[in-house]
């Protein structure tokens, strides 16, 4: 019974992580209409970034956070300007331009292989940080320290988010815009200055995922492409372009992966995962938690 | 110099036409009515004034000052505001946010919290109804709040298009007392609309739109009575 308990509060806990991780691809959909296939690459490049801030300052592994989220939101901010914004230009009647999925794609290919030459293709850990192997001891269960902080940290940055969206103009102006960006422009809203910002924001949270994830994860290049797939399926899980949902989602899976190998063997955990998945897609394609965007 | 002064333009979705050598004049303070059936080309009109839709030849001037080539949001900040057909809320906005968003422009933002008073006052119903999702409010609340959410963006030219469309007669009646309160305020109106008596009844000058060109344009009081007009949209 208590291994079922601690299972599903590990699961818990790293699911908010993949929600985090999701939440940005959640983010740059509601807003451009578009997936955003470089996702985990965004993740890999703030993990990079988290890594050798700390391995190179010595710094405490969560205090990267407050350089690698502003990074990472004018990495983000830069490349939709720079990269995708003028295919959205140039195929500026097409309601979901195919072209500018094509260009995530690409850019994933980039990144990845960008990484690759730089740093090699083998696996960097921060092996002697405060939070490696830490474990909260409460009664016969044991409970990770680096995701139980991952966890907090998700919850907190879904609320800053949610707040951002909510009560502030910029904030105002993006949902504005991912309701209808001809009205929007109508009120003098730049739909391109949005979009910077929206795809700063989510590669932004892909930062701040990838500094939760550093103490007790792996570093490599193709790091991403795992949670790619978990985020596509986290945010259909949840509804495209919900944070809250994103979270959902997230833990839901977290929770299958670690409760699920108690019962059976660790492919039909993947089994049900995807089976999950398909089920939403036919049934509920908005996602499981309500509306096409929530904020 | 008129306040907004449109110079034969030609407008096209594609290789189609929809405008024609169009020209117009609106002066300050008045308030101006487009008629004309459907097709007749209003909206496309209020879209390239906006400038969603760019015309492809000819001027268009705002305070004297060519407008033709600019973006929506440099138009919106010039002081021209489009309220479009069919409202277009925000529509899983509260009633307050989508006012907040209709005040975005820099030159609106700066005095948001004054203008959303007045606005409340001319349109109480929305205080009322301030954390109501837009989606849920009536068609004529929605008008109302479609009509508040330009008139935070601080217009000097207000464009109305259809703002009676789909209501029933008694709110029709409200919807142009509105507009001729925010008239009677000093703000002026450029509305489209297809209630020809109603809205040539509060209007200075009207211009009669027939696929793609004016046809007629005049005093408000001569077109209403004339046969032309009688007949083809007031069905006398
Ligand atoms: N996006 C578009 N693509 C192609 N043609 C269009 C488009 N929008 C409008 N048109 C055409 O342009 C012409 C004028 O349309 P417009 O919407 O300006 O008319 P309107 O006078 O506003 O009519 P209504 O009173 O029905 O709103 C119509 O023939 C219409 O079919
Ligand atoms: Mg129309």
């Amino acid at each position: 019974m208590y291994y079922i308990i601690e299972d599903t509060i590990n699961g818990i806990l790293m699911g908010s992580i993949y929600g985090l991780t999701a939440m940005g691809l959640t983010i740059i959909f509601g807003v451009l209409k578009v997936v955003n296939f470089a996702h985990g690459s965004m993740l890999m490049v703030g993990m990079y970034l988290a890594y050798w801030a700390v391995t190179l300052s010595g710094m405490h592994p969560y205090l990267a956070i407050v350089l690698v989220a502003p990074a990472m939101f004018l990495f983000g901010y830069t490349l939709q300007n720079f990269v995708i914004k003028p295919i959205f230009i140039a195929e500026k009647n097409v309601r979901e331009p195919l072209t500018v999925i094509i260009v995530t794609t690409g850019i994933w290919y980039i990144l990845d292989n960008l990484t690759l030459l730089i740093f090699g293709p083998q696996y960097r850990s921060l092996a002697d940080n405060p939070l490696n192997g830490q474990m909260l001891e409460i009664g016969e269960m044991f409970i990770s320290v680096p995701k139980l902080y991952g966890c907090i940290t998700a919850v907190i940055t879904a609320l800053g988010v949610y707040w951002f969206f909510q009560k502030t103009d910029m904030g105002r102006a993006i949902r504005a815009t991912s309701m209808d960006r001809e009205a929007a422009s109508l009120m003098g809203i730049n739909q391109y200055k949005i979009y910077n910002v929206a795809f700063g924001i989510g590669a932004a949270t892909a930062g701040i995922a990838a500094v939760t994830l550093v103490p007790f994860y792996n570093v490599f290049p193709t790091v991403g492409v795992l949670f790619d797939i978990k985020g596509f399926i986290i945010v259909v899980l949840g509804g495209l372009g919900s944070i809250g949902g994103a979270l959902a989602g997230g833990i839901i899976i977290g929770i299958i992966e670690s409760v699920g190998p108690q019962f059976m063997t660790a492919t039909w955990t993947e089994a049900i995962v995807y089976g999950l998945f398909l089920v939403v897609l036919f049934v509920k394609p908005s996602g499981l938690f309500g509306q096409k965007h929530d904020w | 110099m008129s306040l907004l002064e449109i110079n034969n333009i030609d407008v096209s979705y594609g290789d189609v036409q929809v405008i024609f050598d169009l020209s117009l004049k609106v002066e300050k303070g008045e308030v101006v009515s487009i008629i004309g059936g459907n097709g007749a080309g209003k909206s496309t009109l209020l879209r390239a004034i906006s400038g969603l839709m760019p015309a492809s030849s000819g001027t268009i001037a705002f305070h004297g000052v060519p407008i033709q080539a600019e973006p929506p949001e440099n138009v919106v900040a010039s002081g021209i505001i489009h309220v479009p057909e069919g409202r277009r809320l925000f529509s899983l906005m509260s009633v307050k946010d989508n006012l907040l968003v209709g005040a975005y422009n820099k030159r609106a933002n700066k005095d948001v919290a004054e203008t959303l008073k007045n606005v409340y006052k001319l349109l109480p119903r929305l205080q009322e109804r301030e954390n109501q999702i837009a989606m849920t409010l009536s068609g004529g609340e929605q008008q109302m709040v479609a009509i508040g959410r330009g008139l935070m963006g601080q217009p000097h030219l207000l464009m109305l298009d259809e703002p009676s469309l789909g209501l029933a007669p008694i709110l029709i009646k409200d919807i142009f007392e509105t507009v001729r309160k925010i008239a009677d305020q000093g703000t002026t109106v450029l509305m489209v609309e297809q209630d020809v008596k109603h809205s040539l009844s509060l209007s200075d000058r009207g211009y009669v739109l027939e696929h793609g060109r004016v046809v007629m344009e005049g005093k408000a009081e001569d077109l209403i009575d004339d046969p032309h007009i009688k007949e083809a949209y007031l069905g006398i």
